[in-house]
């Protein structure tokens, strides 16, 4: 089994504001949250707040902001537990934002056994 | 003692038909990409000194497949020893690690991985398509899968791929480290697709295989004079392009696509010799000599297409190929059928509705109901293909044709500014010349 950190990205200029709109997104985002808890294949995820509540920090400087500045940023992620890539792109595929306007990005997590590799969540 | 020439060939040989074979079988082995390449390679150099020595092997392909993997062995033993951590390539069944060996070799029980034991046991063959279809995955970068597919598939050494491709081969042994680093870190499978994703898959994988019959197109023929830079390599392209859809037509039986493809690779190869002439200038379809074409691929590629058009297959490949056959088959150029053409042509651009398509058909158009009715078909695509030498030689044809030289001029000129071969462009020269 192999671990991978789907992110999911929006553009910042399509931001829906109408709370009711909203609102039916992030539900459609937790059902599919709970599917994948419920498959076993999640071991965490979440939504991440605004991206403008971002708080950047290098050798000299903290800045309000994100550390680079793009057009579509990180919204959420989630760490999911499959067998290979294909299993972990037809987990990611089906994520909501897809059809939201947004998309989302696949990457692989090192092995535990790697150095950097520290606690784990009971999946 | 076997002469140094026939086991040579019999090595070569062995190489292009079944270097994927070799390769697959080692690979379930390893589960490590290099450490199976090298093994492989390691066992074809093994065989032309012992094959010279002791003959050449009831089963060549077997024999390879033993020497190959007892190298590897030998190789995982020690690394393991080393405690050499690697992740392993993905391979259905399989789970991590190595797995403790018997002497003889006979360690595999995954479900899906037959087993090679040695020479005397046939080699399962249909372990070539886990290369194929990984070699053409969708999350590999387009470039990365034309390399891989010749590399994996076609067995080409780095030189050869570079050559073909006109680049240096430090820059292309770092682009194949790197497409086989992104298969290791993303767990990319090697394996044959399930039911559901096989025909998308495959189409990935003719998409690649296209791509390099026109680079193996290059190689030219019989032409006369010294073979362009990375013909040679080219050649080898075409070989494995051919190879590759052989497999595939053999283990997929069901699908036409492979067919329609497999029969446009034969077609160029049977009317390689004929294209082009003296200097490489393009010859006219109509002043080929058909004599020179070989009628046995032609024979063979008219039998695909018709075949997997009697199964029903209408698909872009197979339309193509059935285009291709239709202009190779008659035995007189004026007994090709352009009406039908045109039709193959209409069927095409609905899988396919591109300029470029619309262009080849403006030139069946001509044939089947003259140069105006073509030239109607072809203004519309002048400012999508501006930029495209073959839109103004073949408008510049039409309106010679028309008797319309002043603006034919303009046309020749404009298709002499595009980029383009060396020999068209001396035969646009000598056309401006002379109008």
């Amino acid at each position: 089994m192999a671990r991978y950190t789907v992110f999911l990205y929006h553009p910042t200029d399509q931001a829906t504001t109408d709370p009711e709109v909203l609102a039916s997104q992030m539900a459609e985002h937790d059902a599919h949250g709970k599917e994948l808890m419920d498959e076993g294949v999640m071991i965490f995820g979440s939504p991440l707040e605004d991206h403008d509540a971002t708080t950047s920090i290098r050798a000299d400087s903290l800045v309000d902001g994100p550390f680079v500045e793009v057009n579509e940023v990180i919204v959420g992620f989630y760490v999911i537990e499959v067998p290979d890539l294909d299993a972990a792109i037809a987990v990611a595929r089906r994520n909501p934002i897809i059809h939201q306007g947004g998309g989302v990005e696949v990457r692989p997590m090192s092995a535990e056994e790697q150095p950097g590799v520290h606690g784990s969540i009971p999946a | 003692m076997t002469d140094p020439g026939a086991a040579a060939a019999a090595v070569a040989t062995a190489h292009r038909a079944h270097w994927s074979t070799v390769l697959a079988a080692t690979v379930a082995l390893t589960r490590d990409l290099d450490l199976a390449e090298d093994s492989v390679q390691e066992a074809y150099a093994q065989a032309l000194e012992t094959w010279e020595r002791s003959g050449v092997p009831e089963n060549p392909a077997g024999w390879l497949t033993t020497a190959a993997r007892r190298r590897a062995l030998d190789v995982m033993r020690r690394a393991q020893t080393l405690q050499r951590k690697l992740p392993l390539l993905v391979w259905d069944g399989a789970g991590d690690g190595v797995e403790d060996e018997d002497e003889d070799g006979d360690e595999d029980e995954h479900p899906g991985h037959r087993r090679i034991e040695d020479e005397s046991v046939p080699v399962v063959l249909d372990e070539r398509l886990r290369l194929i279809f990984l070699a053409a995955h969708p999350a590999l970068a387009p470039t990365s899968r034309i390399v891989l597919t010749l590399r994996l598939v076609g067995g080409l050494s780095t030189e050869q791929i570079a050559a073909a491709f006109l680049v240096q081969t430090s820059t292309m042994a770092a682009r194949l480290t790197r497409a086989k680093k992104r298969i290791r870190l993303s767990r990319i499978p090697c394996r044959v697709p399930p039911a559901e994703e096989l025909d998308s898959r495959l189409v990935d994988v003719l998409d690649v295989l296209s791509v390099l019959l026109a680079t193996g197109a290059g190689s030219g023929g019989a032409a006369p004079g010294p073979a362009p830079e990375g013909s040679g390599s080219r050649a080898a392209v075409l070989d494995t392009v051919v190879h590759t859809l052989e497999v595939l037509v053999d283990l997929l039986p069901g699908r036409t696509e492979p067919r329609g493809l497999l029969a446009q690779a034969l077609l160029l190869r049977a009317r390689a010799s004929t294209r082009t002439g003296a200097r490489g200038r393009p010859i006219a379809l109509a002043e080929q000599d058909r004599a020179q074409w070989d009628r046995e691929l032609i024979d063979r590629a008219d039998r695909l297409v018709v075949g997997a058009l009697a199964q029903g297959g209408r698909g872009p490949y197979l339309l193509q190929g059935a285009i291709a056959a239709c202009v190779a088959v008659p035995a007189r150029h004026e007994d090709i059928d352009w009406r039908e053409v045109v039709e193959l042509y209409d069927a095409l651009l609905v899988h396919w509705p591109t300029a470029i398509v619309q262009l080849a058909r403006v030139v069946a158009i001509s044939e089947a109901d003259g140069a105006a009715a073509a030239l109607a078909d072809l203004e519309p695509l002048a400012e999508e293909l501006d930029a495209h030498r073959p839109f103004h030689v073949i408008r510049g044809e039409l309106l010679s044709r028309l008797g319309e030289h002043d603006r034919a001029v303009p046309a020749f000129r404009a298709a002499l500014e595009r980029p383009g071969g060396e020999g068209e462009s001396d035969l646009l020269r000598e056309l401006l010349r002379t109008s």
